[in-house]
């Protein structure tokens, strides 16, 4: 049974090859000369069109691609939330009528500056969290790419503040940041000695002194 | 060959074969699983996890109503059910398809024992003999064909020439090894190829059907489905919140102000912005939700009933978040946040808001009791009842009436005794193997402990407890499975199986899996936590069905508890201030702190010796010997070449002293480096 379907197959085959063979005859006899004629079936423009269509395509994709990227970009907030200090100062530099003094525009760059340390020291101690949170997947990838752009961000702003300081007194900016540091210091401070109220508020709804006292004598 | 020539598959030969293929390869495992869960869930569901039925909570309806759905969504007639038996029973179908297909005979049907009627051991004269009977009564000269129609002749014909060849086949030399080789006498046959696809299916008129639906397969459902997983593997975070979630957490954490004080209400407040919420409800913003979780911890319905349910999905849903932002705050090491992320667990679970009323705060551990209610409590008859213990064990006054739950009071006292508490009876860092900590090694904290009950005074002595639990549990043998996993004998123990499920928490299912402690594991110097915290998941509760005299004899069981640490011990020797605080995520007054030390020292020298001159030292012509000498060869003279060899010696000697003591201080050098950031 294999045997005749195997042959019946076989016939096909051949009948097929013959009648292309004979395609082919024809072909070259009524063209004349049958190399070029092959050829001039192909036109020239056609690899020309695939190439430019190729070409159009790769770099609409790579523009499309970079312009989503940078959008991505831009929509990431920064991990400190709004820079208030900064946006202060640029403001008041930028005010013409009337002209802000310049004493204020030095206070303002300083707490610019102390800002900028607070950030920097910030992100300096918990990095090495963020890097542990990233490595065992608590957080997306989103976010470690925040905190590498923050890193960057911070450096700039280190460096326009020293500039800032440099266009109002040469020499400024080598005294500005420990001055810068010690701002950030004293609002730390001070931060924790303006809660003592609220934190004493919030206790107090949970304890009362006399049992606080207890607790101290224990 | 021409590659046009395919062969469909015309009689339904193989299509089956594929089909029964591509539905068993997922079928399987899906069964598996669905077995598993329904044997897990058949062992859990013997009466633990009950809900209090004595006691009657405003929302007592909706919440047995959700823990009823959530019950059944893991059911066993469930989707997943639905496709495994559909998937049967296509199986089923399949197999009784390829039952009835007849295999085509072809050359490699060829059996030439079969077809001279001789069994396959015969001899070359019952083949021969087998044959001549054949042959003449197939011979076409011998048959009568004056009467036969043209096929049955041409049928005569085929069965003397299949004759003559399986003759061949048994002893002609060449015509036995083409049969040998190919299962065929004439030699390799054609080899086919086919498309395992029905005809009509491609030839017929449904053939641009199939090509959509190649298209659609490969050109959409395939990257959308890949797409789809991704994004979603993206969204999520590896606890299962969503990333942006998680993103909340993280800056909430990096712009936390330590001056101001945390407590659950900023815990619940932070957390009410989850995505996870706009899933149960498109409508929810964080304001709402947050109401709802503040009317969760004062027991009170929504202005709209109607909205209980609602409420209690997303007092459901919180403990989850809670447990994914305990992990985020924990590896920012603030302990602050860390306890009231906790608070915050326990006070939904309880529904209690401990932090308005110094009343309510001062009572918490009462309270938490189901059907107590802070107006009904007897708080002037009895000053100073705050504690579990002290209602159980030595009230000031009569707990029925103290209570004020009328008749419930027996019930009440016997939820109260069966919360369980620790009493730790050993605790200490452990380094599997040695029995000191060296610099730089891997450590874990091992607890060992009785769970008791708040009725339950002091805790049993170690020389009453009974030898078997002495041995098993509380000196754990230093066999060679507990050092290759310390932690086995801590999943050894049967997960804790609390008997009620607190009231007011819908949830049976998390409260069942989340009701332990979690682990924290303190540094003494800057009260901060040192290392990613632990969940005390696996414990023996049976010591709270003990009485008093049980409990303090030999029939109270230990408990094991091992918190891994993921950094290394300190480089330097010394002496290092930690404190284990294990808080129960679910009940107040069970939380316990153990001071810890943690005692760097190097191998100490008397055993060094002892190692040194206890054995006897091999001859030099064995290989133990020859290992000696290159051992004391590298002590004495090369120190800094051999960290290698030193290395694979240490595995394979049996004094690892002397080379472990050379590259751990190697290591120090690199450690100290670290530190120093």
């Amino acid at each position: 049974m294999s045997d005749t379907s195997f042959n019946s197959s076989n016939f096909a085959y051949e009948e097929g090859n013959f009648t292309s063979g004979e395609g082919n005859f024809t072909n070259s006899t009524t063209n004349g000369t049958s190399t070029e004629n092959i050829q001039s079936n192909v036109s020239i423009y056609t690899p020309v069109t695939y190439i430019i269509t190729l070409l159009v395509l790769l770099a609409t994709f790579s523009s499309f691609y970079r312009k989503r990227k940078v959008n991505k970009l831009r929509s990431m907030s920064s991990l400190f939330g709004e820079n208030r200090p900064k946006e202060m100062y640029l403001q008041l530099k930028a005010q013409e009528e009337p002209k802000v003094n310049e004493k204020l525009l030095k206070t303002a760059l300083i707490r610019r500056g102390a800002e900028a340390v607070r950030r920097l020291f910030k992100l300096k101690e918990c990095e090495p969290y963020m890097n542990i949170l990233y490595l065992k997947g608590y957080i997306g990838d989103e976010d470690h790419e925040r905190m590498k752009i923050q890193k960057k961000l911070i450096e700039v702003e280190l460096s326009e503040v020293a500039m800032e300081a440099e266009s109002y007194k040469k020499g400024w900016s080598q005294q500005l940041f420990p001055v810068c540091q010690e701002t950030t210091m004293n609002e730390a401070l001070r931060r924790r000695l303006n809660a003592i109220k609220s934190r004493e508020e919030k206790l107090g709804k949970e304890w009362t002194v006399e049992e606080i006292n207890i607790g101290i004598n224990k | 060959m021409s590659s046009a020539n395919y062969d469909y598959d015309e009689n339904s030969q193989t299509w089956p074969y594929f089909a029964l293929t591509g539905i068993l390869v997922p079928l399987i495992p899906a069964t598996i699983s669905l077995l598993k869960d329904q044997i897990a869930k058949k062992e859990e569901s013997n009466d633990k996890f009950k809900s209090v039925e004595w006691f009657e909570s405003y929302n007592k309806e909706d919440v047995q109503k959700l823990r009823k759905r959530k019950a059944r969504s893991g059911a066993f007639f469930s989707k997943k059910f639905v496709f495994v038996a559909a998937g049967w029973v296509l199986v089923g179908l399949l197999a009784y398809l390829i039952r009835n297909i007849d295999v085509a005979v072809s050359g490699t049907n060829f059996d030439p024992w079969k077809i001279l009627q001789i069994s396959e051991r015969a001899t070359t004269r019952e083949i021969r003999s087998a044959y001549r009977k054949l042959s003449v009564k197939y011979h076409p000269d011998k048959v009568d064909t004056s009467k036969m129609s043209q096929k049955e002749i041409d049928a005569v014909d085929a069965a003397y020439v299949m004759i003559n060849k399986a003759y061949k086949a048994l002893t002609d030399d060449a015509v036995k090894e083409n049969f040998l080789k190919y299962g065929n006498p004439d030699g390799p046959g054609e080899v086919t190829h086919g498309i395992a696809l029905p005809k009509f299916l491609i030839e017929g008129r449904s053939s641009p059907f199939l090509v959509a639906i190649y298209i659609l397969l490969i050109a959409v459902i395939l990257p959308l489905g890949v797409g789809k997983w991704w994004s979603g593997v993206k969204a999520h975070t590896r606890q299962g919140i969503y990333s942006d979630t998680a993103s909340g957490f993280l800056e909430h954490m990096l712009n936390f102000d330590p001056a101001n004080l945390v407590q659950v209400k900023d815990i619940l407040k932070l957390v009410s912005e989850a995505r996870e919420y706009r899933d149960i409800d498109h409508a929810l913003t964080p304001e709402r939700v947050y109401d709802l979780l503040l009317l969760q911890l004062a027991r009170r319905k929504p202005e709209n009933p109607a909205d209980e349910l609602l409420k209690l999905k997303v007092v459901a849903e919180t403990p989850r978040l809670l447990l994914s932002f305990l992990q985020i705050a924990s590896a920012f090491r603030n302990t602050d946040v860390c306890y009231a992320i906790v608070d915050a667990h326990r006070c939904l679970i309880q529904a209690l808001d401990i932090e308005d009323d110094r009343k309510m705060h001062k009572y918490r551990q009462i309270l938490q009791l189901p059907g107590v209610d802070l107006a009904n409590l007897d708080t002037e008859g009895a000053p100073g009842m705050f504690t579990l213990g002290k209602l159980l064990k030595k009230p000031t006054e009569d707990p029925a009436k103290f209570l004020g739950v009328g008749d419930n009071s027996a019930k009440v006292l016997d939820y109260a005794s069966k919360i369980p508490l620790i009493e730790p009876l050993d605790c200490k860092f452990k380094v599997p193997g040695v029995d000191y900590i060296p610099p730089s090694s891997h450590v874990h904290i091992d607890l060992r402990f009785v769970v008791k009950s708040a009725a339950h005074k002091s805790k049993p002595e170690i020389s009453k407890l009974s030898k078997e639990q002495v041995r098993t549990r509380l000196e754990e043998p230093n066999t060679l499975e507990a050092l290759r996993n310390p932690y086995q004998i801590v999943f050894d123990q049967p997960a804790i199986a609390m008997d009620y499920v607190p009231p007011y928490f819908p949830d049976a299912k998390y409260f069942s899996e989340n009701c332990g402690w979690v682990a924290f594991l303190i540094i003494q110097k800057d009260g901060r936590i040192g290392d990613s915290p632990g969940m005390v998941r696996r414990v023996d509760l049976s010591n709270l069905e003990l009485t008093q005299e049980q409990f303090m004899s030999s029939d109270a069981k230990v408990s094991v508890f091992k918190l891994p640490m993921t950094a290394p011990t300190p480089a330097k020797e010394g002496n290092f201030q930690f404190r284990l605080v294990l808080k129960n995520l679910a009940f107040f007054g069970s939380d316990i702190e153990i001071p810890l030390v943690m005692k760097v020292e190097t191998k100490p020298e008397e055993a060094a010796t002892d190692d040194a001159y206890g054995i006897e030292p091999p001859s030099e012509d064995s290989l133990a010997g020859a290992m000696a000498q290159l051992r004391g060869d590298e002590v004495k003279q090369i120190e800094s070449e051999s960290e290698s060899e030193s290395e694979s010696e240490s595995s394979s000697s049996d004094d690892e002293d002397s080379s472990e003591s050379e590259w751990t201080d190697m290591d120090t050098d690199t450690e100290e480096e670290d530190g120093k950031k």
